[in-house]
């Protein structure tokens, strides 16, 4: 049963693919990739990954659906090409050829590859944390989480250069005329925010977590700043900026306050405190920066720099 | 301490992204002069006590990370931090006023954002925190290549990061593959691992495609002459002389340390290799013919880019130790040397466009008059990219050039000699206009002191480099983690 399930998750993978490629217009190929986001968690969850799961659902498709819808309103192509899309014969043979490369290389891996899941499980009770993924994120490899966190830092950095942006003010989009779209907001925006806490709670012992609760946060963010609310407009700038960096600059005086007292660089001291308010600024920063990058849009219009 | 080289630019990043506008440059450049010293530092510390390993977190690899600082990490760092100074001093100036004056806000946090990203990417001993430095290292690397913020800039910065993401993603996959194979992502143990078969095979294909499509090797060069030829100048200066050599880095990290497939890295080398001698001289070919003085500039990196690679078949299908070593040596000083000329040529590239007010070569008359420092500037970094003896250049083709002929390989042969002679055409070419005399011209306008001499001091610095090859080569000999045939030493 499992694996006609999986096989079916296979093809609508593949065949989605091939559809967005051979895509008639914008808007048929944006709706496929939000699907594709969607298969694309599916099959996360049955890898028994949860957490890219709900990362991959939200981001991957939410967020990055959002994006694209705007970007589709910005650029307003006159008229969808109906013509045929080719694909060269060369690009085909050459993606054919590195598939099954690639494919037959892939198959060479143990099916009882278990990696460094021992070395975790073995170092969990020295970490002081119940739950792996968490012990991993936060303390075995927190170097690349904090690195993670500069990366996205970067990237709403890069957005405001690209969109010459000094603040999100203006950004505020019309409020919806109907009132079912409000409403539906009215109901759902309490439960994202509650959920979003909960993923966050939830993270110390099975999944959830950090980045997820803060996904869940922006998405409550951008349905937000949909309804015509101005969202993160309303901040002034340097708190906005501040929060913007938050995740980011907590590690930052982690890694420089253990040079002190530890020998090793990003050294919790034995505090869970610590690790908590680690995950509650990183919480509050990825949802931040996921909102701006968002409204920082194209749709959104440019305020003139000064 | 190695930690501060990390630790200074990202807390400049987060102050500069934070403060108000006008005092972002002050902050910036500060950092730029605490990293200079502390690399300094931290160099003489290598010099004399040997290789540092650090373990972060307190967690031992491969449960945790590893920084590794050896004798090649320490060069690299120098060259940023060299380069990095010399480039903030310039952008105070150079972002001071006109249009260049509302890039400023954006420019400091980006640029401190990048530089720690470099000296993380140089302390590397993970594979997978390789690729998180490196998406840190091309997102930011990318925004600053759409600074100028018109339509040109934009569509060479997107392609430019188009490009950097595929690149990234062929990386990702090979490190998956390399840790499906030994289950480790520390460069240690995953050295110290069983290396056969054809999941190594493609790890080691995906990851080295993936790091040439960021370092502009070609067939994979078109992205970067429209990108660093459109960028603001000190931008530029960054693009060709630093971040096109991190990822070059990492290549020398993979094959050096981490890889020993000894079959697999002998044909993917002659692959290099020949597209090393295709850039050399497709490059020079390219400058020689453009008609504006950034894309000549940025043309000239693709060329001087292919001499790189011509390490790896001299490596890996000659086999006597001495003469691979001088080719090592080699390879490492054309990175130094073209590093520090091409900062050179493309800050001073940004004095001339300032003060002209268009690149276009034909219209730079009377430069040698007007702007005496900067032509001067120009001629020295020219004479390090050809090859002129005592310049840091001419060391490294000389040796590249005794250790092709000893090894046998002839055919490598084409690459310096007839390169030389291409780069000696395209920078005569550059010269040869700014002596013509133009009384007409339209008036030009006056460079500030610090911009006409940090462009100075890195052409100088070009030259005056060969003069410290010894310490250079004690450094690359004496103090690398790993053995040259492949692995860590015990």
């Amino acid at each position: 049963m499992n694996l006609i399930f999986d096989l079916i998750i296979a093809v609508c993978l593949v065949g989605i693919s091939m559809r967005i490629i051979f895509a008639r217009g914008h808007f048929q190929a944006i709706v496929l990739f939000i699907t594709y986001g969607l298969f694309l968690a599916l099959a996360w969850t049955r890898l028994n990954s949860p957490d890219i799961a709900i990362a991959e659902a939200a981001v991957g498709a939410g967020l990055t659906g959002v994006l694209l819808m705007d970007t589709l309103g910005a650029i307003k192509t006159s008229e969808e090409k109906k013509m045929r899309i080719k694909v060269p014969l060369k690009l085909a043979v050459m993606s054919i050829v590195l598939v099954i490369v690639l494919g037959y290389s892939a198959l060479q891996i143990p099916s009882d590859f278990s990696g460094l899941s021992l070395t975790v499980h073995n170092a969990m009770p020295l970490s002081g944390l119940e739950y792996s993924v968490t012990a991993v994120l936060l303390d075995f490899r927190s170097y690349d989480t904090w690195l993670e966190l500069g990366v996205l830092l970067t990237a709403v950095i890069g957005v405001l250069t690209v969109r010459r942006r000094n603040s999100l003010t203006g950004s505020a989009l019309p409020a919806p005329a109907e009132p079912v779209g409000r409403w539906i907001i009215k109901i759902l925006l309490p439960f994202m925010v509650i959920i979003g806490g909960y993923l966050l709670w939830l993270g110390a012992f099975a999944p959830g977590g950090a980045f997820q609760a803060g996904v869940v946060l922006a998405g409550a963010g951008v349905m937000l700043w949909q309804a015509g609310h101005p969202c993160l407009a309303v901040l002034s700038n340097s708190s906005w900026r501040l929060l913007l960096c938050l995740g980011f600059s907590t590690f930052l005086i982690l890694a420089a306050s253990s040079l002190y007292y530890a020998d090793q660089m990003l050294t919790h001291p034995q505090i869970k405190a610590w690790i908590l308010g680690i995950e509650y600024a990183a919480t509050i920063s990825i949802a931040i920066c996921l909102i701006s990058l968002i409204q920082a849009s194209p749709n959104s219009k440019l305020d003139k720099v000064s | 301490m190695p930690e501060l080289l990390i630790l200074i630019p990202f807390s400049a990043a987060i102050l500069s992204f934070v403060i108000p506008e006008k005092f972002r440059k002050w902050i910036g450049l500060t950092a730029a002069l605490f990293i200079l010293v502390s690399s300094l530092d931290l160099n003489k510390k290598i010099y004399t006590n040997g290789i540092q390993r650090l373990n972060l977190g307190g967690w031992d690899p491969p449960l945790g990370i590893a920084l590794n600082i050896d004798g090649l990490s320490i060069i690299f760092t120098l060259l940023t931090a060299t380069v990095g100074f010399m480039v903030s001093l310039y952008s105070i100036w150079y972002f001071s006023k006109g249009e260049q004056a509302e890039q400023d806000g954006y420019f400091w946090p980006l640029w401190l954002l990048l530089w720690g990203g470099l000296n993380s990417l140089y302390f590397v001993a993970d594979i997978f925190n390789a690729y998180v430095v490196l998406e840190l290292i091309s997102i930011s690397a990318a925004a600053l290549a759409a600074l100028n913020g018109n339509a040109s800039s934009l569509k060479a910065a997107l392609r430019y990061f188009l490009i950097a993401m595929a690149g990234s993603m062929t990386f990702l996959m090979g490190i998956g593959f390399i840790f499906a194979q030994t289950g480790s992502l520390d460069m240690q143990t995953v050295a110290a691992a069983e290396q056969h078969g054809p999941l190594m095979f493609s790890a080691i294909g995906l990851i080295t495609l993936g790091l040439i499509m960021k370092t502009a090797l070609v067939p994979f060069h078109f992205w970067l002459p429209p990108a660093h030829s459109e960028a603001p100048a000190p931008v530029s200066a960054i693009l060709s002389a630093l971040v096109i050599k991190g990822s070059f880095f990492l290549i020398l990290r993979f094959w050096f340390c981490v890889f020993h497939e000894a079959q697999a890295m002998y044909y993917t080398s002659l692959l290099l290799g020949v597209s090393g001698v295709t850039a050399v001289l497709w490059g020079s070919y390219q400058a020689l013919i453009q008609s504006r003085l950034k894309m000549i500039i940025a043309y000239s990196s693709v060329s001087q880019i292919g001499y790189l690679f011509i390490l790896f078949p001299l490596m890996f299908m000659s086999a006597d130790p001495y003469w691979k070593l001088e080719a090592w040596t080699a390879c490492i000083f054309q990175t130094i040397s073209h590093g520090l000329a091409k900062a050179a040529l493309f800050l001073a590239a940004g004095n001339l466009i300032q003060s002209c007010g268009t690149d276009h070569i034909k219209s730079m008359r009377n430069i040698a008059g007007s702007l005496p420092m900067t032509t001067f500037t120009l001629g020295l970094a020219g004479v390090s990219l050809m090859g002129l003896p005592p310049s840091g250049g001419f060391v490294a083709k000389w040796m590249l050039l005794q250790s092709i002929l000893t090894s046998g390989q002839w055919w490598l042969a084409i690459a310096p000699v007839l390169g030389g002679l291409l780069t000696a055409a395209y920078i005569f070419k550059i010269l040869s206009s700014t002596f013509v005399s133009d009384q007409k011209g339209p008036q030009k306008r006056n460079i500030s002191f610090f911009m006409e001499k940090s462009a100075l001091i890195l052409a100088l610095l070009s030259i005056l480099m060969g003069f410290r090859a010894e310490e250079i080569s004690f450094l690359l000999q004496e103090r690398m983690s790993f053995d040259l045939s492949g692995g860590y030493l015990p």
